[in-house]
């Protein structure tokens, strides 16, 4: 039996967010009545229409069957892209501005795999410095040129 | 005349010197960054948000627009020298611009879409201080349930705008709406969907969302592609247009503007769809039509008039009832909140500097682009040749201290992977993030004023049908809500955004 896996997707998605975010609404959150609306008023009304939306995309998705090839998945570059951006987080404050932005940038630069090693050292490199320049010293950004691990 | 001393007062803020810089480095990086292939002006707005939280309001608001119309203009370089739409409202561009190019008459393509833009900017300007103060005033008479119902035909056009299924889109804005309770409920105090962090009461970022759906996640769009490929970019040649050119470009010019002005206004529309309506109005009514799709001028001047124009009146909604008619405006109202200035008809009375200021400063950037984009086409056709593989780590790194530097604080910056992961994958299922983020911006404001029309009408739920006004926006947003569905727009619908991708 075929469907359509795109729309499947997009329902459950929907209803999981309808289904939790409603279950938080009423059971966390006072309600209230149509007068005087607690907290969980508005998001429970949100959450019912959400699950409709999701029975529906789900149900369509038996019916109108036809999708679009769900494409390439850049799992190299979703991995690598998102754990720059966490390593920053991690990272920010005990590196510095300069050491920081280049692990990141240099881990972003291993999302594609186009970009030489050697490559990636000097765009990251060029790229810290740029920030660093632009940001904690013109710019003032409260985030120091060596961060706490160096001893600063 | 009222409008001439209140334009008068905008002209006294935007031409300060500081605002004048403001300005100007709006345009000016707008532009840069509006150039490069693959950031459009969405992500280049996201980009630059955290640095205008410094400033003022106005000078805010005033970069931000600088920004908007600059990346507009730069998109269109990327469209006439590289056939790549920098952004989406100028991909008709490419069609008879790149031709042009091709021809050797680069420099004429791009004169005659600067001079399209500064008339048509010049038009929207006057056109936004007449009709943004009367609207401002029909707004007074708003109470909650107008306000509920307005915010309502806003949510409900912005499906307009996205290019897939209906239900949908739907589902997006209703996701945004929720998402956007996240924190502290403004009337009880009480925590909601928190999950116990302390970081969260504030509720999500807006800056950090913004960011993750569309910068992080056009980077992932972009490295899915094998290989970004660039066509060469043509040479610029001789700037100036004839003499025939001139008289070629007039008609198209005011056609265009006229076009742009009024879709503009209209919730859903902006610079994209007018731009590509004013193409084929162009083309039908054009007497040199034969010529279109082989380097007409019109076919460059009349699109890029017209979503100058568009990209304008768009503001006119926004300013004057705190609604934004798209998702750069979404944006916008999100930089006014962070401001401290709550978006609305109060507005103009309650901060006239930053009104009129804005107003007026969208004629002085536009001047600015003017001056500034012709001589500098060597500048930019540098910009063209930036590898994709040094921006997207660039890109990364600008989201990242943004984020920071706006509060200081890490937690956001783990907001914008989720938000770049979240994105890519909705985007992926055929879900568009513009509803989302109209649903995310507007969703606080359309439940306090849902709250306090139930208040007062002591929750009688017909308040909303029984008020004339309300009741009349209400039947606005069921109209747009059918024909949005009947499946002769639909896919009319999706053969424009097929052709712009």
């Amino acid at each position: 039996m075929s469907i359509n896996r795109k729309d499947f997707a997009t329902g459950a998605i929907f209803a999981a967010f309808g289904l939790s975010y409603g279950y938080m609404s009423l059971t966390t959150m006072a309600v209230g009545t149509p007068v005087r609306m607690g907290p969980g008023f508005f998001p429970a009304m949100l959450s019912g229409a959400l699950l409709v939306i999701a029975a529906f995309v789900m149900v369509r998705s038996f019916v109108r069957t036809e999708e679009t090839p769900f494409g390439e998945v850049p799992w190299r570059a979703i991995i690598l892209v998102t754990l720059a951006i966490v390593t920053f987080a991690l990272t920010a404050r005990g590196l510095g501005m300069l050491p920081g932005m280049f692990v990141a940038t240099f881990i972003a630069c291993t999302a594609s795999p186009k970009i030489s090693p050697l490559r990636g050292v000097l765009i990251s490199a060029g790229i810290a410095a740029f920030c660093t320049l632009l940001f904690t010293i013109a710019l003032r950004v409260p985030l120091p040129v060596f961060g706490s691990w160096f001893g600063a | 005349m009222d409008v001439f001393n209140n334009l008068s007062l905008g002209f006294s803020v935007a031409l300060l010197p500081i605002n004048l810089m403001y300005c100007f480095f709006g345009v000016f990086m707008g532009t840069a960054i509006g150039v490069l292939p693959g950031i459009g002006p969405l992500a280049t707005i996201a980009l630059l948000l955290p640095f205008t939280f410094g400033l003022t309001p106005e000078g805010s608001l005033i970069m931000l627009a600088g920004i908007y119309y600059g990346s507009q203009y730069g998109g269109s370089t990327t469209a006439i020298l590289l056939k790549l739409p920098g952004e989406a409202a100028s991909a008709v561009t490419t069609i008879d611009g790149y031709e042009m190019a091709r021809k050797g008459r680069a420099g004429p393509a791009l004169a005659g879409a600067a001079i399209g833009s500064f008339f048509a900017g010049t038009v929207a300007t006057f056109l936004i201080a007449l009709a943004a103060a009367p609207l401002t005033y029909l707004a007074f008479s708003f109470g909650p349930a107008e306000y509920f119902a307005l915010i309502l035909v806003g949510l409900v056009s912005s499906i307009a705008l996205a290019s897939g299924s209906v239900t949908k889109a739907v589902g997006m804005i209703i996701l945004g709406l929720l998402l956007s309770l996240t924190g502290t409920d403004i009337y009880t105090g009480a925590r909601r969907f928190t999950f116990g962090s302390r970081e969260l009461l504030d509720g999500l970022d807006f800056v950090a969302i913004a960011m993750g759906l569309f910068g992080i996640t056009e980077v992932l769009r972009n490295l899915e592609k094998s290989n970004l490929v660039a066509g060469s970019i043509a040479k610029v040649g001789r700037i100036m247009p004839s003499m025939s050119d001139f008289k070629r470009m007039i008609a198209p010019m005011i056609r265009g503007t006229a076009i742009g002005s009024m879709l503009g206004i209209l919730p859903g529309g902006g610079a994209l769809l007018s731009s590509f309506v004013a193409y084929n109005v162009e083309k039908k009514v054009s007497p040199n039509s034969k010529e279109f799709g082989h380097g007409a001028i019109e076919g460059v001047v009349a699109p890029e008039s017209a979503n100058n124009a568009g990209a304008q009146t768009s503001f006119i909604p926004m300013l004057s009832l705190g609604i934004p008619s798209n998702v750069v405006m979404a944006l916008m109202i999100g930089a006014l909140l962070l401001q401290g200035v709550v978006p609305g008809p109060g507005v103009i009375s309650n901060n006239p500097t930053l009104f009129w200021g804005i107003i007026a400063s969208m004629w002085v950037g536009n001047a600015m682009l003017l001056m500034l984009n012709l001589p500098l086409v060597g500048l930019w056709v540098k910009l063209l040749q930036i590898p994709y593989s040094v921006l997207f780590p660039f890109i990364i790194a600008f989201c990242c201290i943004g984020v920071f530097s706006m509060n200081n604080s890490t937690f956001g910056i783990y907001q914008i992977a989720i938000a770049g992961l979240v994105g890519y994958l909705l985007t992926k299922l055929e879900c568009e993030v513009p509803p989302f983020i109209l649903g995310f911006v507007l969703g606080p404001m359309l439940e306090e004023h849902f709250r306090r029309a139930m208040l007062i009408s002591n929750g009688d739920v017909t308040v909303f049908a029984t008020r004339p006004l309300s009741a009349f926006l209400l039947v606005i947003a069921m109209i747009v809500l059918v024909v949005v569905t009947l499946p002769a727009v639909n896919k009319k619908r999706e053969e424009v955004f097929i052709e712009e991708d």
